[in-house]
Formats: structure tokens, C-alpha cells, sequence
């Protein structure tokens, strides 16, 4: 169990790194999101200043046929600054990496798919080294796959939450066709709340389309007796100030060394305690929830909530 | 370059033609689907397959419809594209190999694990990669050729340019999307409407939350104020009626219709369009001149605008409906031939929906021209005379001057 974190800002590194944190996510030119976006040079630079820490790249998109030569040029350009692995979702990075037997940890995360153990044992036969898993199945699932399969799993145990993406500019449509002004293009200004329901998503728009993000943080602090046997517990620091993620990342550390000094059970509740006092919106996700899939589910469910209506 | 077409006798023609692909949400309409055109059809079994609310088929309707199909030199693809949970995981192989016993063609399938099956299993049927892995390179197009796949659907965001390309690079059978509803978001990557009405949209619930409407605020402030347009991610629906050439041209192997919950007089209506339209394009290709006829027609079952989705790159506002007031009722679909008297010029009809004496009726046919009639005489079952037809699915007789065939289909013309 190691923490990993998707770095916000260069300058802080050097904080997570005292606070024992040595794997990091960074965002980069091809990454679907990142808390920040780093250039090749800042990437080099951090594995030549850092070289005790392992450093992965989001390469998080869906990528389209003209950009996939470039997309290929870039992989081989972070291959030669010596970075760990990639995160990805598109099959088309693992093939171009497959086909120049390129030395990386090919963490697929896909976001949304990653549900069943079968399906990642087929993947790790067609190269993929470890996984994240999904964060829209209840934590009883996620150990389960945790049991049931033989690769490095991620899980992650505090941020927000990936909604949907889509690749067109929905904001700058809708601005076009409703005359309204407001910044379609900050990370965290803008959100969405659908009028027959209470959450509230953050939005924004760049240049691969319209991103959708939950605004209250996933966390699972209180979490470790039951998820210590995952080999990476991921921070999301999309949308924290660098602050509030400096906070977060000592947090979790602390309980991690907590865990591992016996002590955990005793302090938790002060990890806890300063954790609410960050004031940030936080919930489960779908922790201790369920999705259904019948028709008869979703029927007796439209049925529950009329009935709750009344 | 795939070669598509050669000279025959000096003249230019298509030697490959793509296949048209049809949903069906019933046998009904994987029949009609066959009787008007569609080379495939694909359904969902009540097993592991999408759109949980569509009338999705039990092993024996499947088996009825692979047989129905084969009389017409037709194939039937089963979608098996749900993302497996923990608890989907037991029963897979048993069904792939029912399936393939009935004689299935092919299967649609999202989650990896069902690849890896289906393949190392050695069945006949083919496994075709879902739309749902929004697949849009030649890259991961190799991934799945690696693993075996016969066939990629590919992700509703490849533009045409983009298309051209991985035509030309690929060697394995490519299905491009040519009509109907589109998911905003990246297919399989939308977790809307699990957050919003837990309704899992990886395995057939989706409920369809980016076309509601939405308060936008900036700050924590109210943008969208209430006489302000709402803010909404709904789409039109594509329609590439007016690029069904040039995708012939590029070789595409399969164009796919989208609406496994659409009724039958859309299904009826759509497949009679682009089976029509490309049939005419391969006859003479070089002399075909793009007309409104087909589009008008798919217009009659229409109920949102259409659009090109990404077909020229990034849709814009135009492609995207703001408004409820943006859909529309389509035409209405009255009747169904049953059978015709050529001496009474009474047909015999199955009745959807109300129609009363007075009204013109436009009776459609995959083997003749549209013709329009008024109703003048409309008969009970018993052959008595009645105004009114407000009992759907009853027997009735309607005189209509001109020849009609079992199957063809009426609906109201709209009164300007
Ligand atoms: S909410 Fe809309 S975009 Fe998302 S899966 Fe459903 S139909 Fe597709």
C-alpha cells in the first residue's frame, strides 16, 4: 500500500516528497486531465532532481486517427526522459507501446470500466501491468477484484470524481446559442446542478471538449483496516488549491504511517477531525451503494421514488 | 485502399457493397427490418446486452429471427455489451455457445473478457467490438485485430477525414454509425446517469440525464436565469443521408442504423430509405445525383432535428437541441397492409393508430413508390361500414385505388 498522487504543482513536490510520498501522476500535452500540465523539459527535470521517485504520465484520452503519429512521437519522447508508466484509456496506447516493446507500467484506467477481475486477467495477457479500478461499484466489488486478480491495483481514495467527457465544446455551444456570458474555461468556477436533483457536477471546457467532475471529493481516510492490500491508493488533486492538496496528501500519509505503526484505530478519528476542517464537500461515491442493471430493478426503483414523491 | 469499385462494360460500378444494419427491439420489427431491406439486423438478448428497457429477445425469439433471416440471405448480430460487474460474470459461456448453435452471425461486445471467450471457445459467430470502447484509431483497431476481432464499430467521433484514414490502414471489417440517436458523452465513459438516478449506463440503464435540463452557475451564482434557455447536452440525431456516397466510396463495411426502441414505421421507414439510396448509388454511382427524396422520407420518422454529428469535425450549437420544443412528433403511423383484393380494391389492414374517413394516408413499400389515397370507405371486420379506426391492432378493410402489397405501411399525412 504506497500513496500516489497527480502532482498540481512543481514547486510542492518537493513537500510530498518529505512527507514519504514517491510515486506521482503527471499531467502532460496528451493527458485528458490534469490538475496541471507539465512540458517535457518540467518532466525531465523533476525524474533528474527526484530519482529515488517513480513518475507516470497521464496519457488519459481518447485519441483521434490524426493524432495518433503524434501521440507515438510523445510516448517515445517520455520512454527517453525515463519516466515509470503510463495511465491510459485507449487501447491504441498500449498497442503503439506493445509494438516498440517499450518498458513501461501500462496502468489501464479507463474511468469507468474497470468492474470484473475476468476482464483485467484477459488484459494482463494482452499487456496491460496493473489497473485503477472503477469508482462506480461498491467497495465490497473493488476487494473482491482485489482477491480474484494478480496484478498491482490502484484504487482512488480521495478527490473528485470522474463524471463524463465529451469531445465536443458543450459550453461554448451553449453560450452561442443562449447569449450568456460566463468562464467556460476554469477548472472549478463553473457548475451544473440538474433541476430535479441535488448534486452538483463542476464543468469546464479545453481544448479535447467538455469534462463533467463531481464536486464533492471521494475520500476513504477512515477506510485503510479495509483497503491497505491495494498496492496504489490515488489522490486526485484535480480542482484543489495547492493547499488543500498539501493538507490532504499529509493526511493520508500520516494514516498510513499510522497504519503501519499499529496506531491507526486509535488516531483515526483525528485524521478525521482534520480532514472536516478543510471544509470541502465530501462524500462515498458509490462506496457503500449500488448501480442497478435489470429492468425490473430500475422499475422497482422509478416506482420507489414516485411512490416517495406522493 | 480498399477497392470498391471496377469498370463492367465501360461502366463504373460498386463491387462492394456495404451492408446495411438495422436494430430491432422485437421480432416484429427484426422482421420488418429484413422485409424492408436491412442485410442485418441486430438485437439484444435478455442476457448482457444494453438498452435493459428495449423488449430485448429470449433464446427463442433469436432462434425465430436467425431463421426468418436466412430465408432472405440476412444475418442477426446479438449485442452481449454490457461492462461485466462481479456478480454478470457467471453464466457467459453457456449463452455465447447457445447463440452460436442457433446460428447467430455475429455478437457486439464491449467488455474484454467476452472477446477473450468468445474467441478461445472457437465458435463460428464473429465478435464484433461495441461502440461502447468509443473506439477512433487504427492503433487500438490493431489492438482488437490482435485479439482476434472481426469486426470494430467504430466511436460515433470519427470524423470523415479521420474515417478515410483508418480505411486505409486497416485490414479488418470497420461498422460506422449512419443514423439516429448519439450519446454526447464518449460512449462507455458517461457516468451520468449512474450518478444521477443510479441507473447503471455500462449495463443498459442509462437514463438519458444530458438531456435534462440544467442550472448553470458560476461562483456559486445563478447563470441561467429562469427565462434564460436551459442548460442542456442533448444532441441531435445524426443523419449522414447526404454522405452515404462517399462512404461507400471509402469501403466501409457495415453502415449502422441506431434504435433498438424505436417503433416499427421508424424502423420500416428508415431501413426503406438507405436501402433505396445506396442501391441506386451502386447501380451507377458516377451518373447518381443526390436528391431530398430520402431525406424527406427519414424526416416522416424523425422526432429531432437532424445533424451531421462529427462527420465535418466539431459539432457545434446547430447540432445540438437547447429546447424540448426541438422535438417533434413524427408522422403517424396508421396502418399495416395485411392483404389486398385487386378486383374490391379493399385491403385488408391491422390498425395502429386512430385514422377516420376523410384523412390522406401515404402508403410506403420497400418494392414501390410511395402513393397517397384519402380514406373514402373504411370497413369493420364484418365488412360494415365505420368512420372511425380507434382500436389498434384490429382487423379492418380500407378501399385503396391502387395495388398495395402485405406489409407496406400507411400514415397520416399531415393536413397543412
Ligand atoms: S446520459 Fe446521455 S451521453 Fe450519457 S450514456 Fe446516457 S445517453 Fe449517453
Amino acid at each position: 500500500m504506497k500513496l500516489i498522487l497527480s502532482l498540481n504543482k512543481k514547486e510542492r513536490l518537493y513537500d510530498y516528497v518529505s512527507m514519504g510520498i514517491d510515486t506521482f501522476v503527471l499531467g502532460g500535452h496528451y493527458s485528458f486531465y490534469a490538475p496541471y500540465n507539465f512540458s517535457l523539459e518540467e518532466m525531465s527535470q523533476m525524474i533528474e532532481q527526484y530519482p529515488q521517485c517513480s513518475f507516470y504520465v497521464a496519457m488519459n484520452a481518447l485519441y483521434d486517427e490524426h493524432e495518433i503519429k503524434d501521440v507515438q512521437y510523445y510516448i517515445d519522447k517520455l520512454v527517453k526522459i525515463g519516466i515509470k508508466g503510463l495511465l491510459f484509456q485507449d487501447f491504441g496506447v498500449l498497442q503503439i507501446v506493445k509494438k516498440n516493446s517499450y518498458s513501461l507500467d501500462m496502468m489501464y484506467a479507463p474511468e469507468t470500466l474497470n468492474t470484473n477481475a475476468m476482464t483485467l486477467k484477459v488484459l494482463k495477457q494482452q499487456g496491460v501491468t496493473s489497473a485503477q479500478l472503477a469508482r462506480v461499484i461498491p467497495l465490497e466489488e473493488q476487494l473482491q477484484i482485489l482477491q480474484q486478480t494478480d496484478m498491482p491495483l490502484m484504487l482512488q481514495v480521495h478527490g473528485v470524481e470522474y463524471i463524463a467527457a465529451s469531445k465536443r465544446a458543450l459550453l461554448t455551444n451553449y453560450q452561442q446559442a443562449s447569449h450568456l456570458q460566463f468562464d467556460l474555461t476554469s477548472q472549478t468556477r463553473l457548475t451544473i446542478q440538474a433541476r430535479n436533483s441535488e448534486d452538483i457536477f463542476h464543468i469546464y471546457e479545453d481544448q479535447r471538449g467538455t469534462h463533467i467532475f463531481s464536486q464533492e471529493r471521494l475520500y476513504m481516510l477512515d477506510l485503510l483496516n479495509q483497503i491497505h492490500d491495494f498496492e496504489y491508493l490515488y489522490i486526485e488533486t484535480l480542482m484543489m488549491d495547492e493547499n488543500e492538496a498539501v493538507e490532504v496528501a499529509s493526511l493520508y500519509s500520516d494514516a498510513l504511517k499510522s497504519f503501519q505503526n499499529n496506531t491507526y484505530d486509535r488516531d483515526v478519528k483525528s485524521y478525521m477531525n482534520l480532514l472536516y476542517q478543510l471544509k470541502t464537500p465530501l462524500h462515498r461515491g458509490f462506496l457503500f451503494d449500488q448501480t442497478v442493471y435489470k429492468l425490473e430493478d430500475v422499475r422497482k426503483m422509478d416506482h420507489e421514488k414516485s411512490q416517495s414523491n406522493h | 485502399m480498399r477497392k470498391v469499385s471496377q469498370i463492367i462494360n465501360g461502366k463504373r460500378q460498386i463491387i462492394k457493397k456495404p451492408e446495411l444494419l438495422a436494430p430491432a427491439g422485437n421480432l416484429e420489427k427484426l422482421k420488418v427490418a429484413i422485409m424492408y431491406g436491412a442485410d442485418a439486423v441486430f438485437v439484444g438478448g435478455k442476457e448482457f446486452s444494453l438498452r435493459s428497457q428495449a423488449s430485448n429477445f429470449s433464446l427463442e425469439d433469436i432462434q425465430e429471427g436467425v431463421a426468418f433471416a436466412k430465408e432472405y440471405g440476412a444475418h442477426i448480430h446479438v449485442t452481449c455489451n454490457i461492462i461485466l460487474h462481479q456478480d454478470n460474470l457467471k453464466g457467459i459461456q453457456e449463452y455465447l455457445k447457445q447463440l452460436d448453435e442457433i446460428g447467430v452471425t455475429a455478437i457486439i461486445v464491449a467488455d474484454p473478457y467476452i472477446m477473450f471467450l468468445a474467441k478461445s471457445m472457437n465458435l463460428n459467430l464473429e465478435v464484433h467490438v461495441s461502440t461502447q470502447l468509443s473506439t477512433l484509431n487504427s492503433q487500438a483497431i490493431s489492438f482488437y485485430q490482435d485479439m482476434g476481432m472481426d469486426r470494430v464499430v467504430l466511436g460515433r467521433e470519427v470524423t470523415y477525414d479521420d474515417l478515410k484514414a483508418i480505411m486505409n490502414q486497416v485490414d479488418v471489417d470497420i461498422e460506422y454509425f449512419i443514423h439516429g440517436a448519439m450519446c454526447i458523452h464518449y460512449s462507455g465513459r458517461c457516468m451520468l446517469s449512474n450518478y444521477l438516478s443510479r441507473r447503471d449506463a455500462n449495463r443498459g440503464g442509462c437514463s438519458q440525464s444530458c438531456r435534462w435540463y440544467y442550472d448553470l452557475y458560476q461562483d456559486r451564482e445563478l447563470v441561467n436565469q429562469e427565462d434564460d434557455m436551459p442548460f442542456s447536452m442533448s444532441s441531435k440525431d445524426m443523419s449522414l443521408v447526404h454522405h452515404i456516397g462517399e462512404l461507400i466510396e471509402l469501403g466501409v463495411d457495415s453502415f449502422k442504423i441506431e434504435g433498438r426502441m424505436k417503433s416499427v414505421h421508424y424502423i420500416a421507414t428508415v431501413v426503406s430509405a438507405y436501402r433505396k439510396l445506396i442501391d441506386s448509388y451502386c447501380e451507377d454511382p458516377d451518373a447518381f445525383k443526390q436528391n431530398d427524396y430520402y431525406e424527406k422520407e427519414l424526416q416522416k420518422a424523425a422526432n429531432r432535428a437532424f445533424c451531421h454529428g462529427f462527420f465535418y469535425d466539431h459539432p457545434t450549437q446547430d447540432e445540438q437541441l437547447f429546447n424540448l420544443r426541438d422535438e417533434h412528433p413524427t408522422q403517424e403511423f396508421v396502418m399495416r397492409i395485411m392483404d389486398y383484393d385487386e378486383k374490391t380494391h379493399l385491403a385488408q389492414i391491422e390498425q395502429r393508430n386512430y385514422f377516420k374517413v376523410g384523412d390522406q394516408i401515404e402508403v410506403f413499400s420497400p418494392h414501390h413508390e410511395n402513393l397517397v389515397f384519402k380514406v373514402e370507405k373504411l370497413l369493420n371486420e364484418d365488412k360494415e361500414r365505420i368512420e372511425v379506426a380507434n382500436h389498434p391492432m384490429e382487423l379492418l378493410y380500407v378501399e385503396i385505388p391502387e395495388k398495395v402489397l402485405p406489409n407496406d405501411m400507411g400514415r397520416k399525412v399531415k393536413q397543412s
